[in-house]
Formats: C-alpha cells, structure tokens, sequence
C-alpha cells in the first residue's frame, strides 16, 4: 500500500516536474521578454515534437505533416477571434476538431490502401505543400498581423509571461496524454506496429485502426496548440504551412529518441536553445553559418547516438526514480 | 463435418503468376492433434499456413474453422477467433524487451496492461525462456531465443490452433531437442491443437501424432509418422526415383 501511494507520488511528480521546473523560468530570467519568447517557442516545440511522438514515435510512421494541421487549427481559431470575436479558448478547440477531420480524411486512404515507410512520409510531406499552395490561391499571398486585443479571453498580453504559464500546462497535458498512452494497450500496439506490421497483425491487431486513431490524436494536439504558435509567431499566413518546419519537428523526435517522452523534450529545447545561440552568435557574421553548424551538430548526435538522445537519458532518469522509490524498480 | 473438427480446408487453391503453390488442397486438423506438414522446398507449406491465416487470399476453396468459413478475412480477425502462428523467419520487435513483446499478444484478449504482463511472464517460464531476459531488447538476443519469444507472442493471444511455420529451421541439433520438448508441452499442457510445417523431417517425427506430406502443391500422402517415412511416393518426392 504504502508502496504504491508512493509509486503514483512519483509518477505524478514525472509529469508535473518539467512544469514546476518551468514556472520559475521567467523570474529566473529577469522577466527578460525576449528570452521568455524563447522559452514559450522551445514549450510549443517541445509539445508539438511530444505530439509527434504519438504517430511518428510509439507507431512508427514518419510523419511530416505536423505544420498541416498546426496552421488549419491555429488559421481557424484566429479567424474566427478576429472577424467573429469568438474566444480562442473555443477556437482552439474547434482547431483541434478540424485538424483531427483533416488526419482522419488523409490517413483513412493512405492506411486502407497500405501507404507505409517512405511513401507514407512523401504523402504527407505533399499535405503541407498542398495546403500552402491552396491558402494562397484562396486567400492571396497574405501575412497579417493579428490586430492587438488583450486579456485572457483573447489569450494574448502584453507581456508573454501569461502565455508562456499557458503553454506549460499545455505541455503537461501532452506529457500526459503520451505517458499514458505508453502504459495502456494502445501504447503497446503501437510500438509493434512500429517495430513489424504483418507480426503485429499475426497477434490481432487491428493495424489500420491504430494508426489511425494515433495520426488523429496527433491531429488533434497540434490543432489545439496551433492558436498559442501563432500568436507567440506574432503574424500568421500562409508561410504558418511549412514543410522545413515540420521536418524540423520530425528531427527533434528521431533525435530525441523515438517513443522516449524525456529524450524527445530534452531534444526539442537543447536544440531550439542551441539554434537560437548559433543564429544570434553567428547570423551577422556569416548568414547561414548557423544552419550548417547546426547540420553538423545533428549528424554528430546521428553517428554517437543512433538510437537518439533517450539512451542515455532514460537510463539516467531510471536510476533516479529508483532511488526516489526506495531502492527498489 | 466430425465434431472434432478444427479446422478444415476444402479444395483449396493458390496461384503466384503462372506458378500454381496450392492445388485444390484439401487438410483436416482435428482438436487436440499436433499434425506435422511436411514437404520437399517449395511444396506449398508456408502457403498453406498464409492461406489459413489470412496473410494470402486464395483463388478458390474454403477454410473453415469451428464451423466458420474464414476464407479471406484479414489476419487480425483470424488471430482473435483463435488461430496463432509463428514465422519460419522470426519476426521479433527488435525495440521492444521481451516481456513487453509477449505482452502485446496477451493483450488480445484482456484489456489490462498489468495483467496481461502476468499472463506473459507465466506464458515465458512455461516454454523455459530465462527470468534474467525478459527485460533484454530484442535486438539483443539469440536465434532460439528469438523463435521463443515468437511462440511466447502467438501462445499468449491464447488460440485454439496454432501453426508453426518452420520453427527449427537454423538451429542446431540442441536447440532442436529444445523446442521439441517445448512443443511437445505447448500441445499436453496447454492443450493447443498444434500444426507444424517443418522441413527437418527427425523433428516432425519425433512430435507429430500424424503427417500430412504435401508436394508441389498437392496433396501426397497422409498417414501416422512411420507409414509416412516408409511411404514410396514420399520418398521419390524427396530423394527422387532410382537412376536407371
């Protein structure tokens, strides 16, 4: 008994430590606003990377569409506060709908008719070109500004402050929601589904249902989280639909470590921190140095890690939680 | 149909191209049996079980298991009315532990994580895989150990029939008398009717209650181990007919 209240302590401070660990940052960095900007963008990365690891991590499929739904979710719930004054806190949720519509229309077809390995990563790769060539012929090539309101109904400050306490429990969420789906039945049939298919429909598994339903949860993250990336972007337009972008996001989680919620996170912000640095050490000495540097540092962390940052993170976390346990695993 | 009927494949016929792997074969598996395939390379073995599982969809005839024509259902549905196979090359999920890849199986039938991880250690000490690897990825494991685990993964789906494609293949003599013994527990203990395709033909006889020997897509002859090894037709199936 007493064991396990102390195993559901601990496992309860595993999703709330990277939150606590956040909500000192911006007292920490002097309210400095724009090394708060980069703290809410590294928390929005890392969630969006979390949410691929869902899809891209636990099921294996290498998805390379995360800005496609981020930019529908985050595009709808930004009209609909500018032109009709609906709270983003429901646009936000209607985002998230419409980005889980759009994943189950794109992955019904692609899993139906066995789309998998590269194929399945050019389609999607296609998704987010598509999208961006269809919002400017619909809506024109534009870049606006979002016109500036306040206040919480709004989700938008003066300071980013507020936002970026949002964005942590955002990431707590997706922390959870990726812990959780680790533990459970869906969790295990999806790393098999990664690991061989045709086994893992020896076993019963519904193989194409569980892709599915992980591309749409993904989905659904990314089109909740869209409004908070392009306020913290400032503008929005059709550029919010970025292929470079959502490679980026597939890096972070191959990286990291694939189906590893630590190593996944501690990639998504060493790398946003390490490519902020070399963009404002070397931007203005040699524009473009900093992408080259950044490559080799990527390459570097391919040849000595090649199962990604989690194996020696995970290992390192384990021996913790076992001390906090009491010794025992 | 006898009441004991397991599983019946009626007429059964599968084409690749110009290539004809089964013609109109017909098989019996009765509840309890651990019938032996048999037959020279490229007889229509791995077809048949493909064909039974749902992997191949045949150009003509009909499996039925319990009384239910399953002929051409996907493979998930296949696993989950009870029949369990193994791979003549592994398939283990080389990033997953052990443990955790016989936990998938077992969550066929159960909901719970945490129980299903009982089930799939029980299952695991049953066929003697070692208590010190079950937490080992498995990429980092051996051969046999490998074909145990795939067995451990279809036995823990629970099935009625299992077939077991070429579970021998590559291993050594030891190994061999391994699984024997292992099988030989799965088919008394557990009670699982077992169909095993093998090629190592000093295994099937040692196991087997009756061999059905298939050759080039037919069905040649039927029998209990020692009419088969004795059988004539089967015989020049395999060696070839004397030199004149």
């Amino acid at each position: 008994m007493m064991m396990n209240i102390r195993k559901l302590l601990v496992s309860l401070l595993t999703i709330l430590l990277p939150m606590l660990a956040g909500l000192p940052i911006p007292y920490l960095l002097n309210f400095n606003q724009y090394y708060i900007l980069l703290a809410l963008q590294s928390v929005i990365i890392a969630s969006v990377a979390l949410a691929w690891n869902i899809i891209g991590g636990y099921a294996g499929q290498l998805d390379l569409a995360s800005f496609a739904y981020i930019g529908l979710g985050g595009i709808l719930a930004t009209e609909l506060m500018i032109n009709y004054n609906i709270t983003p806190w429901l646009g936000m949720l209607l985002g998230s709908g419409i980005s889980a519509a759009l994943a189950f229309i794109i992955g019904y077809p692609l899993f139906r008719f066995g789309i998998r390995g590269v194929w399945y990563a050019l389609s999607t790769a296609a998704l987010v070109v598509i999208l961006h060539e269809s919002v400017i012929m619909v809506l024109g090539p534009y870049d606006y500004y979002i016109p500036f309101v306040e206040g919480w109904y709004y989700l938008r400050f003066r300071t980013w402050d507020n936002l970026y306490y949002f964005s942590l429990f955002i990431l707590a969420g997706v922390i959870f929601l990726n812990l959780y789906i680790g533990r459970s039945r869906l969790g295990y049939y999806l790393r098999s589904i990664r690991e061989d298919e045709v086994a893992a429909e020896a076993v019963g598994i519904d193989v194409r249902k569980y892709k599915l339903l992980a591309l749409v949860i993904y989905a659904a993250i990314l089109g909740f989280i869209g409004y908070i990336y392009i306020v913290s972007q400032r503008t929005f337009s059709y550029k919010t639909f970025s292929g470079p972008q959502s490679v980026y996001i597939a890096i972070i989680g191959i990286v990291g470590g694939l189906g590893s919620v630590s190593g996944v996170m501690t990639a998504a912000i060493f790398l946003k921190i390490v490519e902020e640095y070399l963009r404002g050490f070397l931007g203005g000495v040699l524009p473009g140095l900093h992408l080259l540097l950044f490559g080799i540092l990527l390459i570097v962390v391919g040849v000595l890690r090649p199962g990604g940052l989690s194996t020696f993170i995970e290992p390192l976390l384990k021996r913790t939680k076992t001390r906090l346990m009491g010794g025992k695993v | 149909m006898k009441s004991d009927t397991l599983l019946e494949v009626r007429k059964l016929s599968k084409r690749f191209g110009g290539i004809v792997a089964l013609n109109s074969v017909d098989v019996e598996i009765r509840e309890g049996e651990l019938v032996g395939i048999v037959g020279p390379n490229g007889a229509g073995k791995t077809t048949l079980i493909n064909c039974i599982t749902g992997i191949y969809k045949p150009e003509a005839g009909k499996v039925v298991f319990l009384g239910e024509d399953i002929t051409g259902k996907a493979p998930h549905e296949i696993a989950l009315r009870g029949i369990a196979r193994t791979w003549q090359k592994v398939r283990p999920f080389l990033n997953m532990s052990v443990i955790d890849a016989v936990t998938t199986g077992a969550l066929l039938k159960t909901n719970e994580p945490a129980k299903a991880r009982r089930e799939a250690m029980e299952i695991l000490e049953f066929i003697g895989f070692p208590r010190s690897k079950f937490e080992t990825l498995g990429k980092n494991i051996t051969l046999i150990e490998h074909k145990l685990v795939d067995l451990a993964r279809a036995l823990a789906t629970k099935p009625k029939l299992l077939l077991l494609d070429e579970v021998v293949a590559g291993l050594r003599p030891s190994e061999i008398d391994v699984i024997t013994e292992v099988v030989k527990k799965v088919n008394k203990e557990m009670k699982i009717t077992l169909g095993v395709v093998e090629h190592v033909m000093r295994f099937v006889m040692s196991v087997s209650d009756r061999v059905i020997v298939l050759h080039e897509g037919m069905l040649l002859a039927e029998g209990s181990p020692s009419e088969i090894a004795y059988n004539p037709s089967v015989i020049e199936a395999y060696l070839g007919t004397k030199p004149i």
